[in-house]
């Protein structure tokens, strides 16, 4: 015996329920993505009204269809249960177990069952729907509608976005600065900012400490000999002050080749101080001026093109020559000729 | 084997025990349906009630009605058991040898009333024991088989108190019912009155004998009982126990030990009978609702509290009987089930059922 056939009409009454029903639920579930979506995009001031409407009609849906799926479908057994509970008192629902038994108690209840199925009206069978499920739906709709609605009035400028209003209501934990300062002695300048503002722990910009004429750079304050520099994670108020000395008056740094015509001592050793003319004059016989070797951004040093500082550059061949010593290469030929030629010029 | 002569039979036979019954046995309906549900079943009873109220006369009817050997065992303090169950005796043989014969107690019979059962001591009561439940007596290393079927009808008093014996939770939970016998209304003691002005004798006829008390208790048991209605009725019962993962709330606060399983088998068992008699081949919620009461009121040992708030066990299963019904969600179907009633009444008309005749029965009388 089919016993869908015998509940078929009751069986489609219930089914249109179970549609509802999982409608309800899906729009719960839509509503709540909806809101979702909505506020994300409103926090983060992204414009996201039609985002927000199209996640609301996707998740309805799919939901909708997973509820009736998997949770409203009414099956044989919830539709016996539910028409037992007009007052068959169970015949149903025993009737479903015994579908397949054919003792003569089966088939007496089966009739019996039977009889009182037809004296049952179908306007008895009521839709049923929780109290609960269309609070939630009206809450949760309430929330997802207007959320969605701020959403469509940030997008068009009306009202505020999350984060501006997070910002007014939380106002930015205060920046704190720091100075880092660079200041050339007597006998230089700075060439950079001398004066940086910084946040607590950030990286400051290059400067150069340069020596004016006659003069050559010493050192930092803080000890450093590179009149390059470039501080990192100030954390302080900081000043680095560049000390010059002036070319022969025994100040040198000890560097310088030696090989300056006059009392500047060989070897670097600091000149006399009273003959300090010839050292910085760039000599074809005796090689480059005093301070040549320490690279000072003198116009002297400005050998290649006139505009440019030979270190810079010699530098960066030098190291590149290295490195392939270093890794048991031979120096290129194009790079051995470049250096030749360099050499060729300043000697 | 169940044919359709035998469910015809059974509905015939009910009709007549009841007509019978109410020859001798004025009101008291649901004491009367409960009593032949239990001895349908095959369940002992317990009939509870004030001096007076018809307990003995509704058992010695039923004996007649059954048409069984009835024995009546007036329990007193000072009956043994041996008394109850009988005893080896000397004998003189044909030859005039001495020699031990077994002198069959009281309890050698289809049908007991153990008339005011509280009032022998524990060591006599327990000697109905192994014959209410394995239906055996073991007298002196021997086990003798009582015959079939066989039920133990007691009766007690719940107002007297001195010279009593509580039973013990072993006995108490060998009857299948313990049944309330209520006062009568105005018109059944009216009715009573009447009826035993003209005359004392009981005038119930045979409506059925053993064998056939059989054959009802087989077909009744075919009835079936749905996996949903199964399980309703299983957590009913482990709900009466606090310690349960299915506790009732009423249960916790309320019983101190719950229903043992003999009481789902009563329940099942007396629904199936119940089910059969309404007209149902199966069985239902109410049923086991209905059922529940005389089933579990003397299984449930309640706390001091339940005693202190004078909370009755029945209370406390309508407390029970009330959550349970929710967890399955059956609340409300009782109101429609009229209507449903109501309507399906002229479909059923043609199907004579034995409630109607009940019914028919009960309402000639209290026109009367």
């Amino acid at each position: 015996m089919d016993v869908k056939k015998l509940f078929d009409k009751y069986y489609s009454k219930l089914e249109k329920e179970a549609y509802v029903r999982a409608l309800f639920s899906g729009l719960v579930v839509g509503f709540v993505v909806n809101f979702i979506v909505a506020f994300v995009f409103w926090f983060l001031d992204a414009e996201g009204l039609w985002w927000s409407i199209g996640s609301f009609f996707v998740s309805t849906a799919s939901a909708s269809v997973l509820f009736f799926r998997y949770k409203y479908k009414p099956t044989d057994k919830q539709v016996a249960a539910r028409l037992d509970r007009l007052g068959l008192q169970e015949r149903m629902i025993t009737m479903n177990e015994l579908i397949d038994d054919d003792s003569v108690m089966a088939l007496k209840q089966r009739e019996d069952a039977k009889l009182k199925l037809n004296a049952i009206d179908l306007s008895l069978l009521k839709f049923v729907f929780s109290k609960a499920i269309i609070i939630a739906l009206c809450i949760v709709g309430v929330m997802g509608i207007g959320m969605t609605t701020v959403t469509g009035l940030s997008d068009a400028g009306v009202i505020s976005s999350g984060k501006d209003v997070i910002d007014q209501i939380i106002p930015d934990d205060p920046v704190v600065l720091v100075t880092l300062s660079y200041v050339a002695d007597e006998g230089g300048m700075i060439e950079g900012d001398e004066v940086q503002t910084l946040e607590l722990g950030s990286d400051g910009t290059d400067v150069i400490a340069v020596a004016e004429d006659g003069w050559m750079f010493v050192e930092w304050s803080d000890g450093v000999t590179d009149p390059y520099r470039c501080d990192y994670h100030v954390e302080e108020d900081t000043e680095f002050i560049a000390t010059f000395a002036q070319i022969g008056d025994g100040e040198g740094d000890g560097d310088g080749e030696g090989e300056g015509e006059g009392e500047s001592g060989q070897e670097g050793q600091p000149g006399s101080g009273d003959q300090p003319g010839k050292s910085d004059e760039p000599s074809d016989k005796d090689g480059p001026p005093n301070n040549g070797a320490n690279g000072s951004y003198t116009e002297n040093n400005m050998v290649l093109d006139g505009d440019t500082y030979y270190r810079d550059v010699f530098e960066e061949y030098y190291n590149q020559a290295m490195e392939y010593l270093a890794n048991g290469e031979d120096i290129p030929a194009e790079l051995r000729t470049l250096i030749q030629t360099y050499f060729d010029v300043i000697l | 084997m169940v044919t359709e002569q035998t469910i015809e039979k059974f509905s015939v036979q009910c009709k007549d025990i009841f007509t019978q019954i109410q020859r001798d046995v004025v009101g008291q309906k649901e004491v009367v349906e409960a009593t032949v549900i239990a001895m349908i079943a095959g369940g002992n009873v317990l009939l509870e009630g004030v001096p007076g109220v018809g307990k003995t006369r509704l058992v010695r009817t039923l004996g007649r009605v059954f048409s069984m050997p009835f024995s009546r065992i007036q329990f007193t303090p000072d009956l043994m058991p041996a008394d109850v169950t009988g005893t080896n005796i000397i004998v003189k043989d044909e030859d005039g040898n001495s020699k031990f014969e077994f002198q069959p107690g009281p309890i050698f019979s289809n049908i007991i009333l153990a008339d005011e059962i509280n009032r022998a001591t524990p060591k006599t009561q327990s000697a109905l024991l192994e014959a209410m439940q394995e239906h055996t007596v073991t007298v002196i290393g021997v086990s003798r088989k009582m015959n079939e079927p066989f039920f133990v009808l007691a009766t007690q008093n719940p107002i007297e108190q001195d010279g009593t014996y509580p039973l013990p939770e072993a006995q108490m939970d060998r009857f299948m019912f313990k049944i309330l016998v209520k006062n009568p209304s105005l018109d059944e003691l009216m009715d009573i009155v009447n009826m035993t002005q003209k005359t004392m004798a009981e005038v119930a006829d045979a409506a059925c004998n053993g064998e056939d008390l059989l054959e009802m208790r087989k077909t009744a048991n075919q009835i079936p009982v749905a996996e949903d209605v199964m399980k309703y009725t299983m957590t009913l019962c482990s709900a009466t126990h606090p310690d349960s993962e299915c506790a009732s709330e009423a249960a916790k606060k309320y019983v101190r030990l719950g229903a043992s399983p003999r009481a789902g088998q009563a329940l099942i068992s007396a629904a199936k009978v119940k089910a059969l008699m309404d007209g149902r081949f199966n069985v239902s919620y109410n049923d086991i609702n209905e059922l529940a009461y005389p089933v579990l009121r003397h299984r449930l040992k309640l706390t001091f509290e339940a005693v202190a708030e004078r909370v009755s066990a029945d209370d406390i299963i309508k407390m029970i009987v009330a959550e349970v019904s929710k967890k399955y969600k059956l609340s409300g179907a009782t109101a429609v089930e009229t209507t449903v009633e109501t309507v399906a009444e002229t479909e059923v008309a043609a199907t004579e059922t034995v409630e109607e005749t009940k019914k028919s029965i009960f309402s000639k009388k209290s026109k009367k």
